[in-house]
């Protein structure tokens, strides 16, 4: 391992202060955009279901 | 392609694959973001802040490659009313504009202790913004119409006028005279960095383009789900009408 301690790799040579932020800004987005598309997924999920439901409905008036 | 065009067989397919594509893109985000922030050494010139390059050229090669996917499938939707082809470039846009966003972000934040600024009007650094109000033109286009066919049209056509914008990026730094490096990984010479450097810096690559399969089959899915849905209250609806 390159760093000798954990406060060492914290500090990032005293770089920290632009490292830790640029991959908390990667993090936020893209693992933000993984859950937002999840829930999007969930809720067209449950939207088709719903549709479903409600066309074999509409059928039983019909006949 | 026209095997693909059924979005069943399309779902199937990338139901399969899903899994896969995650698995690979946690292992290979891991092992990348690992090896460069644990193990790597720092450049000799950019000392630490070689560490945001681990992030930063990934998430800038997926920015753009990206946009090429979606201008080929807008051409394919345009020219062939490929159904899928339509909706995968629609899906792909919000990782697009995040990839993008994500390569201004940490450029930024690697600019200001190495060039002494945050930003510049560089013509690289000009043209991936373009780059990324293009997406959110794209986005927003689709959101502007009530007709799904018609929103479709506009923005496959506004795809492909912004895919000029893709060489000005890659050989703006040929072209003109700009603070950014010129491209050191994907030259014709081969890689001009260390090994040490370029295999964290690939297997972050791949992870993202893994991480973009996953997030694609996703969103398709729920794309296409969305659409069958309001098929079928369509269809009832019509069925109600009275005559």
């Amino acid at each position: 391992m390159y760093w000798t301690s954990f406060a060492d790799f914290a500090a990032m040579g005293g770089y920290a202060g632009f490292i830790w932020p640029a991959f908390a800004a990667g993090l936020i987005l893209l693992g933000g955009l993984a859950l937002s598309s999840r829930h999007k997924l969930a809720l067209a999920e449950r939207d088709i279901a719903e549709a479903r439901r409600e066309a074999g409905r509409e059928l039983g008036r019909d006949t | 392609m026209h095997y693909l065009a059924n979005p069943a067989r399309f779902q199937r397919i990338m139901t399969a694959i899903r899994p896969w594509a995650g698995g690979i893109a946690l292992v290979c985000l891991i092992a990348g973001f690992g090896w460069g922030l644990l193990f790597s050494p720092p450049d000799y010139q950019q000392s630490e802040t070689v560490r945001i390059m681990y992030l930063h050229v990934p998430s800038a090669w997926m920015g753009m490659f990206i946009y090429a996917g979606m201008a080929v499938a807008s051409a394919v939707a345009l020219i062939w009313r490929h159904p899928v082809a339509e909706l995968a470039a629609k899906a792909s846009a919000p990782a697009g504009a995040a990839f993008t966003l994500v390569c201004l972000i940490t450029g930024a934040l690697w600019g200001q202790p190495m060039w002494g600024t945050w930003w510049v009007w560089d013509a690289r650094l000009t043209s991936m913004l373009i780059l990324f109000f293009i997406y959110l033109g794209y986005m927003a286009l689709w959101e502007a119409f009530d007709d799904p066919s018609r929103a479709g049209r506009a923005a496959a056509i506004l795809a492909l006028v912004g895919a000029v914008n893709l060489p000005i990026i890659k050989f703006s730094v040929d072209w003109w005279n700009t603070l950014h490096q010129p491209a050191s990984v994907l030259t014709m010479e081969g890689p001009k960095i260390h090994p040490d450097i370029l295999w964290p810096l690939l297997l972050v690559a791949v992870g993202f383009k893994a991480y973009y399969i996953w997030l694609l089959a996703l969103r398709v899915r729920a794309e296409i789900l969305e659409r069958q849905a309001r098929m079928l209250r369509f269809a009832a609806a019509s069925d109600g009408q009275p005559g």
